[in-house]
């Protein structure tokens, strides 16, 4: 079932309607915080807050099928004020975006873990904007909102880390086992 | 391999991530799937990058989903005791008040103080009689107000 009707059902008072975008959203957007805020207190907390938000202010949404990309925007924004409150600094693109620990299921398949260890190497402008753009599919003009920067810069960010990680791939399927 | 074609499937490998990102100008990708369709070591380049763009999502949130789950389903308990969420709608009393100066201003060009009332055929209008007929923005308030009152 398509975002937009569940969210048209979520508004009519289908609980389960909500709780299917919340089974369909929660991983990515769980990724993002961790790999936003690098710390997994807070992006569990941030995580909650974000999904809170969502479901008190569901009929506000204007495009019930890009209901990812508001939900991206309320995290995002959730986060630059945890930071800003902890750190009192806005969200630093160096700083942010920390090495996401790595779970049990993902180690079963070398392939993507060497890829994460690729993308963690990658500097954290170009992973961000990576996770916007391939994981939550927000165009590069709502990047470059979300992160503040310009739309040329999010697509060389974007274009540079894909490069990066193609090349390293392509070294690791080269170098022997 | 030719010099030319070297040069074409370093461009075209070059702009992969473009080409597919919709980038390039309508020219630009149309020259380089050309090159695509009759280049077999730069097809498989493209293989190389859509694999990675297929990859991506999952290592973008492998090893967060089991966390993911679990503080999704306590999402879903402490959701249970809250009301459901509800389509934005206009306040009640804003509706009220808007319906009731419409009919307010209606009312008050209805009864001009010509008491000529509305013609049976239009005719030219001419402005400035019709300004003069309209109520004063002082009574527009004034109902509104005694309306707000009402309301509440």
């Amino acid at each position: 079932m398509h975002d937009s009707e569940l969210v048209a059902r979520a508004l009519a008072g289908e609980r389960e309607a909500f709780h299917a975008l919340l089974e369909r959203h929660s991983a990515a957007l769980l990724a993002t915080l961790l790999a936003t805020l690098g710390n997994r207190e807070d992006a569990r907390e941030v995580f909650q807050d974000t999904w809170l938000r969502a479901h008190q202010h569901l009929g506000r949404l204007r495009e019930p099928a890009r209901v990812r990309a508001w939900l991206v925007t309320i995290a995002l924004n959730l986060a630059r004020a945890r930071r800003r409150r902890h750190a009192a600094q806005e969200l630093d693109p160096e700083a942010a975006g920390a090495p996401v620990e790595v779970g049990q299921d993902l180690e079963r398949d070398e392939e993507l873990v060497a890829l994460r260890r690729h993308m963690s190497a990658l500097p954290a402008r170009q992973r961000q904007v990576l996770d916007l753009r391939v994981n939550h599919e927000l165009g590069h003009a709502e990047i470059a909102a979300q992160l503040g920067i310009t739309e040329e810069a999010s697509r060389a960010s974007f274009y540079q880390g894909l490069k990066r990680l193609r090349e390293a791939l392509a070294r690791r399927a080269r170098s022997p086992r | 391999m030719s010099a030319a074609t070297s040069v074409a499937c370093e461009r075209v490998r070059e702009r992969l991530a473009r080409l597919h990102d919709g980038d390039l100008a309508s020219l630009e990708e149309a020259r380089d799937r050309g090159h695509l369709e009759a280049c077999g070591a730069c097809q498989a380049e493209e293989r190389e990058h859509l694999r990675l763009l297929a990859l991506l999502p999952r290592a973008l949130t492998s090893g967060v989903e089991a966390e993911a789950a679990r503080l999704a389903a306590e999402l879903r308990r402490s959701l249970a005791r809250a009301p459901s969420p509800r389509a934005r709608r206009l306040p009640a009393p804003l509706v009220a008040a808007a319906v009731a100066a419409g009919l307010l201003l209606g009312l008050r060009l209805w009864l001009a103080p010509t008491g000529a009332g509305l013609p049976a055929r239009p005719t030219p209008i001419e402005l400035e009689p019709l300004l003069e007929h309209l109520p004063s923005w002082a009574d527009v308030r004034a109902g509104l107000g005694q309306l707000s009152r009402w309301v509440s």
